[in-house]
């Protein structure tokens, strides 16, 4: 009889335990704003002048690329500069960063909590110096996880989530970032699956599926943005598209003309638009960046191309409020080893990370970078345009 | 990148696809597609908007839209 109430006993509790297990929900946007909410335009930046311009791209490659990126950054923050008759630290400068995976770590970090990122007892401790890989292969040999992770709406990413915003994003929220209202701003990218397209954690793309981003704990675009394929799971961000009074902006109209004219265009306004269908997309799921573009380096290049978003670097050229653009990439990949190349048995999932289609930063970063280094040239020969372009010079960092 | 020139008898802002863009009587940057220009506040001008398809233009020869008048 005993046994018997045991086992009743224990799995009420588990079933308990199972379904508690769900993804932490993103909020429902009650109405469409678009003027509030995490956007460029409604950071400030006192001691950072819009007429310099500069732009971080930190890429994906773990936690190679996370202590590259702090690297740039420490550099940054000892570089001073004359700008505009003041002497300024560049970092103050930074206007923009865009981040991929393990990028995203230190850029969110340092977003949220700005000089703790130079503090050895601060970022350095809770994240680089750390085992973050052998932890959470830790919680999978937790029994209590094994239930948990038993129920559909709670994945292995949402382990990572939790681990990340416990121990190192110490539980903020874009709330957070909204309320600093301080550039640089964030743009931490994961990869929609469905689409193959970049999703950016910002509120222009929750616009699209109507929810607010100011209730999404940062760490989760984090999981999402490191979310590497086969090794986790999806993140979910539910789909609430057509509940918050949305209308469609005026260059999605535009460029659903573009078929023929702007492909890519078009091609934009496609992607968007699927967000618009609730119906067929209840669920958004994300992957790592690096599917996408590892490099992080495709929403600044839209923003020097395009005058379709609210950024739109273009368009404060036009208005002569940037003189000069610094784009800074900050890019950790290796040389590929070849090393399954050298006998015929199949590498299988344990060389997943070798795959070039997990690895798209090779073709996108000379793709971006001559379309970066060809924007910047024509401004530049059009007289309008104060950059200079220095001679490029790209090596890989070595595989440790 | 393609190029516009937006004729008006004053310097004002000008907007493209409903975000601020340039000054008029200079030559603007625009993405290569279909957009809608038009003067913003106050509308004392005529037309409200033109559409254009801006394309085959350099920044020698823009695409000119002399269509803005006062009201």
């Amino acid at each position: 009889m005993n046994k018997l109430l045991q086992s009743v006993f224990v799995t009420v509790i588990m079933s308990a335990v199972t379904s508690c297990a769900a993804y932490p929900v993103n909020p429902q946007l009650a109405q469409y704003n678009p003027s509030s909410g995490y956007r460029y335009e409604n950071l400030k930046a006192p001691a950072n002048s819009e007429s310099l311009f500069v732009i971080l791209t930190f890429s994906g490659g773990g936690t190679r690329a996370a202590a590259l990126s702090y690297g740039v950054m420490e550099r940054l923050r000892n570089t001073k500069i004359q700008w505009e008759g003041q002497e300024r630290r560049l970092l103050d400068e930074v206007d923009v960063i865009s981040s991929v995976s393990g990028g995203s770590f230190t850029a969110a970090y340092y977003g949220l909590f700005r000089e703790e990122l130079f503090d050895p007892e601060k970022y350095e401790k809770v994240f680089l110096y750390r085992d973050i890989q052998g932890e959470l292969i830790a919680s999978l040999f937790n029994p209590i996880n094994w239930f948990r992770l038993a129920s559909s709406g709670f994945g292995r990413i949402e382990l990572a989530a939790e681990l990340y915003d416990r121990e190192i994003f110490r539980e903020k929220t874009f709330g957070d970032l909204i309320n600093q209202g301080r550039r640089p701003y964030l743009m931490v990218n994961a990869t929609d699956i469905t689409m193959g397209a970049q999703f950016t954690f910002v509120q222009d793309q929750f616009d699209l599926i109507c929810s607010d981003l100011a209730g999404v704990p940062v760490s989760r675009a984090v999981a999402a943005s490191s979310n590497f394929p086969i090794a986790f799971t999806s993140l979910i961000v539910n789909n609430y598209a057509g509940k918050c009074g949305y209308t469609e902006p005026e260059w999605m109209k535009q460029a659903s003309k573009d078929l023929l004219v702007n492909p890519p265009r078009f091609n934009r306004a496609r992607i968007a638009r699927s967000y618009l269908n609730s119906d067929e997309r209840r669920y958004v799921h994300l992957l790592d960046g690096g599917v996408a573009d590892n490099i992080g380096l495709r929403s600044p290049l839209l923003a020097i191309q395009s005058n379709d978003f609210s950024w739109s670097i273009v368009n404060k050229i036009n208005l002569k409020q940037i003189k000069k653009l610094v784009v800074v990439v900050v890019d950790a990949r290796t040389d590929p080893t070849t090393d399954i190349d050298k006998n015929t048995s199949s590498p299988g999932g344990r060389h997943a990370d070798r795959y070039h289609f997990f690895r798209s930063d090779e073709q996108l970063f000379v793709r971006h970078r001559a379309a970066v280094v060809g924007h910047i040239r024509k401004w530049d020969q059009g007289g309008g345009y104060l950059c200079r372009v220095p001679k490029y010079s790209s090596r890989p960092v070595s595989r440790r | 990148m393609e190029y516009v020139f937006i004729n008006y008898l004053t310097g004002r802002l000008v907007r493209v696809d409903g975000k601020d863009w340039g000054i008029t009587n200079s030559t603007l940057m625009v993405e290569k597609g279909h957009h809608i220009f038009d003067l913003g506040e106050p509308p004392n001008y005529q037309p409200a908007s033109v559409q254009a398809v801006v394309q085959n233009t350099t920044i020698i020869s823009p695409l000119i839209i002399n269509d803005f008048q006062p009201s």
